[in-house]
């Protein structure tokens, strides 16, 4: 049994260095910007990254840097820039779809430098579970001109993380970080750090390099590339490259998380010997002069990465310059889209080896002696995707469902990003924020009267970029109905507050942007409000707005019912549904149609309410055909 | 030493809280410790995982992945009984499933009106795993939130009922005692009655 050392723990704010925090990826990376010191953390909220801000949010310590829930990320990114142009330490965190929307300043940082030290956190999904689209992030390294960071552990995370803003500070550029899900999610035990005492800003200094136009600009650029050479150089100063083993018939070029895999597989494999691994955690500018050794030393190298492949991008150029170029496979062994996992690096190694993996794999586990046959797997049934579904109780639920009666097939609908795109994806299309209505006021100006087409819009995204399009939209009476879906918070991300949320998560009123005035001074000429708990009065509205035609404006206003729910009083007297089984005649309209899932079959095939889960919306009551669904009290 | 757990069920069954308990009395006991959680669907009644490695090997000579081989999966909490299959191909032969006895099926199945495995085809495909070799089978299964709704009125309480019955066929050196004393009494009470008593072995 090992030896206990420091005591662990779970606070991420723990003053004591040398403990172990349990902590994922994205708590590691929180960790590192406290344990920097950072006077400001700015965000939009976006999965798998969203916990980093979450965190430092929760801190109740004094030391806690000012918290800024921006309204997108070109805003937040802007904010924390001029915060570190004024010598404080600024971190904006956010996912990788979300630097599209910050990219125009993040072309332009480069070129202008910053004070003090900024470092951008980017959350990227390679094989796209909690995202609309994949795409290899680091490339827009080539193209910002901005050093990339790719930590291979949750250690590496909160310790670049911690040195990063004084790299920035050093280098006057802002240092990116980025950390794919997996490592976002990934849960290891960290070794805590001093606090440094915050970096809140000292002065602003006037230069003439903010001003980035003509000459100027060119001449920033100059300079910026001159600081890239020299943040080359410094990888090996700073101690950010790892080399394992001394193999001479294949060299392999791996970044990030992929290094504990690849090192586990090749364990596996028993081809450790065999070969030797380079990875530097600065992919960008690379630290090409520290690899021509080993370049030298091997016969071929295989670059072990997802997506796109940048390293082998960025690497194969500099081997053209060597006078005697090694063999070099990558995207041949290992795919550019999907994520890539301990699994596909096995294989993609067990061929460029030729090793069998099935027998390495039977002799891994050596704790299991008198194991002779290996189960076969091809005859364990195939589990079904459960897919995520709207909460009972989830006003979109009621909402789709009477909407769709509506709807004919050749009606259109387009989608938005969060909790209303969730499974079955009512929409025609879903593919960033305000994919809805923004794409549906083209597909109007193609088709007007031909189809009908509604598009939906959340009050999120209407705050983040939807308010140029709903300005366009009102001006060219864009043939559309648009529902404005307003439950109040950013609620797929975890509930983060909008300008637009009318209440604290206690319950307590806030001041706020009131939805439709915003859209009288947008100039929305016709809108409606409606509850769609209210399943008669919904009905009545849409047959109604459905039949009118140019641009008109429903919000469907409903609180998230995870959040309103926490309000309730754990006991005394709730209302709730039952299912009186006589009455059900198995229509499967509630139980299939509507698929609440507080609506369950038990063994014998009858249908009931849950208790536990049922969020009392009444929804079941109001569709049910044939009255089985009643409400009833119950005291808890 | 590397040992390998998975627990897994559906949002609101306690997946995450028994995979921190574990996680922290592993780091207490001094292991080293990777893996990562998937809390995509933990809200929404949707999938739910985590995976738990732990070693008491120096991660700086033999580093582990976020992932188990295939394989290697010693320890498989199935907190929904069909959940655990989705690891099947991770299995390791020797190790322990603990299933617990519910299937939630999906809305997606119900809404397209598909077919979903019942609890006792999820019971044989579990034996299938690990019953390698004719050894005894090592699949502890047991109506683990009807054992918690018994004795302590909160159905919760399962996930460390699971999480005691699975330990008590294997677990590193320390760590049930490191896991236990951080509980409540409720909670050891639940703990040390999936523990001691394993539901049916089959
Ligand atoms: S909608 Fe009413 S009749 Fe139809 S299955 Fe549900 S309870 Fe039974
Ligand atoms: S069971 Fe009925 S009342 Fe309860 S949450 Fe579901 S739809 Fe609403």
């Amino acid at each position: 049994m090992p030896r206990p050392e420091a005591s662990p723990t779970l606070s991420p704010f723990d003053p004591v260095p040398g403990r172990r925090l349990i902590v994922t990826g994205a708590g590691a990376a929180a960790r590192g910007a406290f344990e920097a010191g950072i006077g400001l953390v700015t965000t939009y909220p976006g999965s798998p990254i969203t916990e980093t801000f979450e965190i430092l949010a929760s801190s109740e310590n004094t030391a806690r840097p000012i918290c800024s829930l921006s309204l997108n990320e070109h805003v937040a990114f802007h904010k924390a820039m001029g915060f570190s142009l004024a010598g404080g330490r600024s971190l904006i965190t956010m996912k990788h779809v979300g630097f599209n929307v910050a990219a125009d300043p993040a072309h332009y940082i480069g070129y202008t430098g910053v004070k003090g030290g900024m470092v951008i956190l980017v959350g990227t999904d390679p094989g796209a579970q909690c995202s609309t689209g994949e795409y290899d992030f680091r490339f827009y390294a080539l193209h910002t001109h901005l050093p990339l960071v790719e930590p291979t552990s949750g250690q590496q995370i909160l310790d670049c993380m911690r040195h990063a803003f004084e790299w920035s500070e050093a280098d006057g550029v802002p240092y990116v970080i980025a950390v794919p899900a997996g490592a976002c999610y990934g849960i290891e035990g960290v070794v805590t750090g001093m606090i440094e005492p915050k970096h809140a800003g000292t002065s602003f200094t006037e230069s003439k390099t903010l001003t980035n136009v003509g000459r100027r600009a060119v001449e920033n650029h100059r300079k910026l590339l001159e600081r890239l050479e020299k943040i080359r150089r410094e990888a090996e100063i700073r101690n950010l490259v790892q080399v394992f083993g001394n193999g001479r018939e294949a060299l392999i070029i791996t970044s990030g998380i992929h290094l504990s895999r690849v090192r586990e597989a090749a364990n596996i494999l028993g081809i450790a010997e065999r070969l030797r691994i380079f990875c530097s955690t600065v992919t960008h500018p690379f630290p090409t002069d520290l690899l021509k050794t080993h370049v030298e030393a091997c016969s071929r190298l295989i670059f072990v990465e997802d997506l796109g492949g940048f390293l082998e991008t960025v690497i194969s150029r500099y081997l053209l310059s060597l006078t005697r170029s090694p063999h070099v496979q990558g995207k041949d062994l290992f795919p550019a889209y999907g994520n890539l996992d301990l699994d596909m690096i096995m294989k993609g190694l067990a061929n460029a080896f030729s090793v069998n993996i099935r027998k390495s794999c039977d002799e891994s586990h050596t704790e299991t002696a008198g194991i002779t046959a290996v189960p076969d797997i091809s005859k364990i049934p195939e589990i079904p995707e459960r897919e995520g579904t709207f909460c009972p109780g989830c006003g979109y639920r009621g909402f789709f469902h009477i909407l769709t009666e509506f709807l004919g097939p050749d009606d259109i609908m387009g989608g938005d990003i969060g909790c209303s795109s969730l499974p079955p994806h009512f929409s025609s299309w879903l593919t960033c924020m305000n994919s809805g209505t923004a794409i549906a006021a083209g597909v109007s100006l193609a088709l007007a009267g031909r189809r009908q087409i509604v598009s939906m819009i959340g009050d999120s995204t209407l705050l983040h970029s939807g308010l140029q399009t709903l300005i366009e939209a009102a001006a060219d009476d864009s043939d559309q109905v648009c529902f404005i879906l307003y439950n109040h918070w950013t609620a797929m991300t975890g509930h983060q507050a909008t300008p637009a949320t009318p209440r604290t998560a206690e319950g307590v009123s806030r001041p706020h942007i009131d939805i439709k005035s915003l859209l009288t001074v947008l100039g929305v000429k016709r809108f409606d409000t409606i509850d769609p708990w209210r399943i008669s009065g919904l009905r009545v509205l849409l047959k109604r707005v459905l039949h009118e035609r140019g641009f008109r404006v429903v919000i469907v206003e409903r609180e998230c019912t995870l959040l309103s729910n926490r309000r309730r009083p754990a006991s005394g007297w709730h209302r709730t549904y039952r299912l009186e089984p006589e009455r059900c005649h198995e229509c499967g309209m509630c139980y299939e149609r509507l698929s609440c899932p507080a609506i369950v079959k038990n063994a014998d095939g009858v249908l009931a309410i849950e208790n536990g889960l049922c969020a009392h919306c009444g929804v079941c009551e109001q569709i049910c055909p044939n009255g089985a669904i009643q409400e009833i009290q119950i005291r808890k | 030493m590397i040992f390998n757990v998975v627990i897994t069920g559906i949002g609101g069954q306690g997946v995450i809280t028994a995979a921190g308990l574990l996680r922290f009395a592993a780091i207490t006991a001094g292991y080293r410790l990777t893996g990562a959680d998937n809390r995509g669907g933990a809200q929404r009644l949707g999938h739910v995982s985590a995976v738990i490695r732990i070693t008491d090997d120096d991660c700086e000579i033999r580093p582990l992945a976020p992932e188990i081989p295939k394989q290697n999966c010693d320890l498989l909490i199935s907190l929904e009984a069909s959940e655990g299959l989705r690891f099947a191909d991770l299995i390791n032969p020797g190790g322990t499933i603990v299933m617990n006895r519910r299937i939630t099926i999906p809305t997606n199945i119900r809404r397209a009106r598909l077919p979903y495995p019942t609890l006792a085809q999820c019971l044989i495909a579990y034996e299938a795993l690990v019953s390698g070799g004719g050894r005894t089978s090592k699949v502890i299964e047991l109506d683990a939130d009807g054992m918690a709704s018994d004795a302590f009125r909160k159905p919760i309480l399962g996930n460390l009922i699971a999480l005691g019955a699975g330990l008590s066929r294997s677990a590193p050196p320390g760590i049930v005692e490191r896991l236990t004393s951080r509980l409540s009494e409720e909670e050891r009470a639940a703990f040390d009655l999936g523990f001691s008593k394993q539901g049916t072995l089959t």
